[in-house]
C-alpha cells in the first residue's frame, strides 16, 4: 500500500515548489516558442500545458536540478507537439502550415528555431544605443506589451511623444538591421494602436 | 542596400525574399508561393538563411503578444487540474475498498462469458504462405501430411469437424498424403472445384497463368466434383491425372500422372528421350523459374536422365555438362545459351 501511495502524489512538497517554479521560469517562453510554430495563441498555450500535466505525471522521473536537460526537454516537447498540433489539423490546413510543416520536419534540430545567440545580441546591442528614454519606451511596448496609452500613462507623457520615440526606435532599428528593411517596416504595423 | 551587406541582399533576390518571409509568418501565403518556398527550402543554405530571418521576425512579433500570455492564470488552471486528478484517484483508492471485490467479481464473469463465448465459436483458421521455398512435412490436425510448393497458400481450421476435413487452396500447388478415415472425408476446396478423397496421395495445383486446376493421383481413388453441377463428377485413379480449364469449365486432359509433375515433392526427375526445352520447361515450372533460350541449337538435344532434383545448381550443372550449354539465373528466369547439339539425322 506504501508503494502505491508514493505513486499517488508523486511529488513531495519541495518538488512541488519547484514545479511551479519551473512553470512560473518557462511557461511564457515555452508558449512565445509554441506560437513561432502555431499563429493561435489558444492553441499555443494549451500545448504547453499538456506538456506540464505530462511532466507532473511522470514527476518522480524527473530530476528538476538538471536545468539544462530540463530546457531542451521542455523545447523539445513544445516542438514535437506542434508538429503533431499541425499534422492532426491537416485536413483542414491552409499553405501556411503546410510550409511550416516542411519547415519543421526538414529542420529538426530546436536549436535552429531559436533565436541565435549573434542576433539576440545584436538586437540588444541596438536597443543599448537607444537614448534612455527610447529604450524605455521601447522596452515597455515590445517586451511588456504596453499599449502606447498605458506607456503614456505610465511615464507622464503625451501619447504623441511615445508615438515618436517609438517611430524614431524603428528607424533605428531600420538603419541598423538593413537586412531586415521589410522587417522593420513590418514592426510599425505591429504597434499596438490606441 | 548598400556597404558591405549588398552581398547578402543580392543572394536573398534569388530565394526568400522578405516580403514573402513576412506573408508567410502571417499566413498570408497563396498556394503558388507557399510551393515556391516549400521547393526553395530544400537548399540547406536558404533553409537556414530563412530560418534566421524568421526568427528575428518571430522575435520581434512575438514579444507583443507576450502580454495574452498569463502565466499565473494557467498555473493556477494546471495545479487546479492536478489536485483534483489526485483527489479523485484518493478517493478511488482508499474509500471504495469494498467496489474492488465487485470488480473481481466482474471480471470474473466477464472471463467465465468470454471462455464459453471461444468455446463456442467458431475454430480457428491456420494459413500457411510459401514465398520461395517448399515447405515439405506439414501435419494437419488429423496428421495427414502436407507439401506446399513454391508461391502457394493455404488455409484450414485449427481443429477439423468431425463430419468432413476441409482443407482450402487459394493458390500455388500441394501435394497430399492424406490419413485414412472412411467416416470423414477430406476435401481440398479450391475456387474452382473440389477434390474429396477418403485416404490417398495425391496432388492439387491452381495454375492462374494458365487458367487451370489439374489434380494427379499417385494412389487410392479421387473425386473431383465441379462447380455448380456443370459436370458430373470425375473419378481418378492412381496414376491419373485431370486438368480443368478455368474459362471453358471443361476437363481438358484425362492423362497418366507423369512422375515429373511431384518432382519438387519427390526430388527425382525422370526424362526419357526428351527434348531439352521440354526438360528445361519441367525443371523450371517445379522450382518456380521461367525459362529463355538463347541458343538455337539447344532444342536439338535430347535428355534421357533421372535427375536427384533437390539441388537446381546441380541440376542445371548437369544439363550443362551433357548437353553443351551454358545457364544463368537472373530475376525468376533461367537463361540457357551455348552451342548445344548437331541435329539428330531423321
Amino acid at each position: 500500500m506504501i508503494s502505491k501511495k508514493e505513486h499517488i502524489s508523486p511529488l513531495s512538497a519541495n518538488a512541488r515548489n519547484q514545479f511551479i517554479g519551473l512553470y512560473q521560469t518557462y511557461h511564457k517562453r515555452l508558449c512565445l516558442f509554441a506560437l513561432k510554430f502555431i499563429r493561435n495563441q489558444e492553441s499555443a498555450e494549451d500545448i504547453v500545458q499538456e506538456i506540464f500535466i505530462s511532466l507532473w505525471e511522470r514527476g518522480y522521473a524527473i530530476n528538476f536540478d538538471d536545468t539544462l536537460q530540463m530546457e531542451r526537454y521542455l523545447f523539445k516537447s513544445v516542438f514535437n507537439n506542434c508538429i503533431t498540433h499541425l499534422k492532426r489539423s491537416k485536413s483542414r490546413h491552409n499553405h501556411n502550415e503546410q510550409v511550416m510543416l516542411e519547415l519543421m520536419t526538414t529542420s529538426a534540430d530546436i536549436d535552429e528555431h531559436i533565436l541565435s545567440k549573434e542576433l539576440h545580441e545584436q538586437i540588444e546591442s541596438i536597443i543599448q544605443e537607444l537614448p534612455q528614454k527610447s529604450k524605455e519606451i521601447f522596452r515597455l511596448s515590445r517586451e511588456e506589451g504596453l499599449k502606447n496609452k498605458e506607456i503614456a500613462s505610465k511615464l507622464k507623457l503625451t501619447e504623441k511623444s511615445i508615438e515618436y520615440h517609438i517611430t524614431k526606435t524603428l528607424k533605428h532599428f531600420k538603419e541598423k538591421l538593413i537586412d531586415y528593411v521589410i522587417l522593420a517596416l513590418f514592426i510599425i504595423h505591429f504597434i499596438p494602436k490606441n | 542596400m548598400q556597404g558591405n551587406t549588398k552581398p547578402m541582399a543580392d543572394k536573398k533576390k534569388h530565394t526568400i525574399s522578405d516580403e514573402l518571409l513576412t506573408r508567410f509568418v502571417f499566413g498570408e501565403l497563396s498556394e503558388q508561393e507557399a510551393a515556391y518556398i516549400k521547393s526553395a527550402l530544400e537548399d540547406d543554405e536558404i533553409r537556414l538563411d530563412f530560418i534566421q530571418r524568421k526568427n528575428l521576425l518571430d522575435e520581434l512579433s512575438l514579444k507583443g503578444i507576450s502580454q495574452g500570455i498569463d502565466t499565473e492564470k494557467g498555473l493556477s488552471k494546471l495545479l487546479n487540474t492536478i489536485d483534483q486528478a489526485q483527489a479523485h484517484r484518493h478517493t478511488f483508492r482508499y474509500h471504495t475498498a469494498w467496489k474492488k471485490w465487485l470488480q473481481l467479481a466482474a471480471v470474473i464473469t466477464l472471463l467465465l462469458g468470454v471462455g464459453i463465448l471461444i468455446k463456442h465459436s467458431r475454430p480457428k483458421v491456420i494459413s500457411i504462405c510459401s514465398q520461395h521455398a517448399i515447405l515439405t512435412d506439414i501435419f494437419l490436425p488429423d496428421s495427414s501430411v502436407i507439401w506446399l510448393n513454391t508461391a502457394s497458400e493455404i488455409s484450414y481450421p485449427e481443429k477439423f469437424n468431425k463430419k468432413q476435413r476441409t482443407l482450402a487452396l487459394h493458390k500455388g500447388e500441394i501435394a497430399l498424403k492424406v490419413k485414412p478415415n472412411k467416416e470423414c472425408p477430406f476435401i481440398v476446396q479450391t475456387g474452382k472445384l473440389q477434390v474429396i478423397v477418403v485416404g490417398t496421395e495425391f496432388d492439387v495445383a491452381l495454375d492462374d497463368s494458365m487458367g487451370l486446376t489439374v489434380v494427379s493421383v499417385q494412389s487410392g481413388t479421387v473425386r473431383v466434383v465441379f462447380p455448380n453441377d456443370q459436370q458430373a463428377p470425375v473419378l481418378l485413379g492412381a496414376g491419373e491425372k485431370c486438368s480443368y480449364s478455368h474459362s471453358s469449365f471443361l476437363i481438358d486432359t484425362l492423362e497418366a500422372a507423369s512422375p515429373n509433375d511431384l518432382a519438387w515433392k519427390t526430388g527425382m526427375f525422370v526424362f526419357n528421350r526428351l527434348p531439352l526445352p521440354r526438360v528445361m520447361e519441367t525443371i523450371a515450372k517445379a522450382f518456380g523459374y521461367t525459362v529463355r533460350f538463347h541458343s538455337a541449337r539447344a532444342a536439338n538435344c535430347i535428355i534421357t536422365a533421372t535427375l536427384d532434383g533437390h539441388d537446381l545448381n546441380t541440376i542445371l550443372e548437369t544439363l550443362s555438362l551433357t548437353a553443351n550449354i551454358e545457364t544463368r539465373i537472373a530475376n525468376d528466369t533461367i537463361y540457357v545459351s551455348g552451342t548445344g547439339c548437331l541435329p539428330l539425322p531423321d
